[in-house]
């Protein structure tokens, strides 16, 4: 439904690029994203036992005054 | 809605990045490559603003690829992307709506995003006087160049509604663009 070539080049011009610095960081932060869940998928015992420990440190810390 | 095949380089791409989501960066990065250009389009002719279009953009790819479980190939890869961008930036207006402010931005922010000519900025005037969901279908038809089927899976309704609607925002848009001030009519699509 273009009514010239004029018309269709006036919409056309209308398209955009990102600059690259932002799709350079979009990259960066889906990496980031893959690498929690890869820590997590891989070290999630780890990650269980230091949870473990916090939480025994915290309790234990706790004051018991009556 | 259709039934579009996927595009064998997309689907091979989904194909890794499913079978192996932590090992996949690669796969999925050359998603983006191929398809930021669009996305970043309708984010930046919705919005109307450069900053808030790279914003949307991120979080556009962000949210694919958390979700890319849930794409089911049903559709074009692109297809569900427009969607989620589309539903996106829909969102970020209604959050956002506050009409004049909004047209303002629309006016000063694309500066430097096109080949500024009269013509091109009478254009953009007129697209950012129309309502969110007339102006989506402008973009997606004239300036993203999509068929019909893309965008009714775009928009996730029917082939029908996606003509009638086309047909309502190509009048609206005759009729902004043929108000008193607007620069030119000759653009109208």
């Amino acid at each position: 439904m273009m009514d010239s070539r004029e018309t269709f080049e006036t919409w056309n011009s209308l398209k955009a690029e990102p600059r690259q610095v932002v799709v350079e960081r979009l990259k960066s932060r889906m990496r980031l994203i893959r690498f929690g869940k890869d820590m997590l998928a891989t070290n999630a015992w780890a990650f269980w036992i230091v949870i473990n420990a916090l939480l025994k440190l915290l309790f234990s810390r706790a004051p018991n005054r009556g | 809605m259709r039934s579009a095949p996927l595009s064998d380089d997309d689907s091979e791409l989904i194909a890794q990045v499913k079978a192996d989501p932590l090992r996949s960066d690669a796969a999925f990065e050359k998603l983006v490559d191929r398809h930021h250009s669009m996305v970043y389009t309708l984010c930046l002719r919705l919005s109307g603003s450069r900053a808030d279009a790279e914003d949307l953009m991120q979080e556009v790819f962000i949210r694919a690829y958390v979700n890319i479980n849930g794409f089911e190939g049903r559709s074009a890869f692109s297809s569900w992307l427009y969607r989620i961008a589309y539903n996106h930036c829909l969102n970020f207006l209604e959050k956002r709506r506050t009409a004049q402010a909004s047209e303002n931005a629309f006016a000063i922010d694309q500066v430097g995003d096109h080949p500024s000519t009269e013509r091109n900025d009478a254009v953009l005037q007129t697209l950012a006087r129309l309502p969110p969901d007339q102006r989506s279908i402008l973009i997606f038809k004239y300036v993203m160049g999509l068929e019909l089927e893309e965008i009714a899976d775009a928009m996730s309704t029917s082939v029908g509604a996606v003509k009638m609607r086309l047909l309502r925002a190509r009048e609206s848009f005759r009729r902004h663009h043929q108000a008193p001030g607007a620069p030119t009519k000759k653009a109208a699509p």
